[in-house]
């Protein structure tokens, strides 16, 4: 991975047309300001790995898996 | 699969009973007062907003099947935070919580997407991204924590203190 250190202010270019500004650095905070084409995605982490499991449990399963959940029953709850 | 299949709250009088086919239980009667609004769409699911909470009696009531209204095919496995962990009480972002109650959503229990797995084991449930259901407003939304939490946490029920 490249590894770059920019202080407020400074910023770099990903390809031609994305810019990638630090704005501000507080604690462990930092925000981030990005010029990109509209059409670009982009997505914070969280979001997009958010998105994907959401998928794989609207994807899964067949009915009979279940019946997992009768076994594993706690009858106290 | 046990054919009792209820919708998760009795409370409401008014019955409004409307036919439904699910994606588990084929073709089920529904109590139209117990549709559920998201007014934080699913993420990624955005075109779809309504659904109904179904349990089966021989699972229990902390699983939920939330089958969209729409679309037969669509129904997640939600499962009752509380049953994972007791101490499950995440702070919500301020922001967050503004359109949380600017659209009613007040009273709510949170509730982990399951990804079932092909053995109990193996499946997981996302504790980052929680969905809210206010079960008295009949709302629901899913919002992302800033608290660091696992997006694929193994499933653990019946172990209180997880």
């Amino acid at each position: 991975m490249l590894v770059l250190s920019r202080k407020p202010g400074q910023s770099f270019f990903i390809g031609d047309n994305i810019e990638v500004r630090i704005i501000e650095v507080s604690g462990e905070t930092v925000r981030i300001g990005i010029e990109a084409p509209k059409d670009m995605k982009i997505l914070r982490d969280e979001l997009r790995q958010t998105i994907e499991q959401n998928k794989e449990a609207a994807g899964s399963i067949d009915p009979s898996v279940l019946g997992m959940f009768k076994i594993k029953k706690d009858p106290e709850v | 699969m046990s054919p009792q299949v209820q919708t998760h709250i009795m409370k409401k009088m008014k019955v409004n009973i409307m036919l439904l086919n699910t994606k588990y239980f084929g073709e089920v009667q529904v109590d139209s007062a117990k549709i559920l609004k998201f007014k934080l769409p699913i993420y990624g699911f955005e075109d779809y907003v309504e659904f109904v909470p179904l349990t089966d009696s021989d699972i229990g009531e902390s699983i939920i099947l939330l089958q969209s209204i729409t679309s037969a095919d669509l129904c997640f496995v939600l499962t009752d935070s509380r049953v994972v962990s007791d101490s499950y009480n995440p702070s919500i972002p301020v922001n967050t919580l503004t359109l949380l109650e600017k659209n009613n959503i007040l009273n709510a229990s949170f509730w982990f997407v399951t990804v079932l797995g092909h053995e109990f084991k193996d499946s997981t449930v996302n504790m980052k991204s929680p969905i809210l259901i206010d079960f008295d407003n009949n709302s629901a939304a899913q919002i992302i924590l800033d608290d660091d939490l696992p997006i694929r946490a193994p499933l653990v029920i019946g172990q209180k203190g997880a």
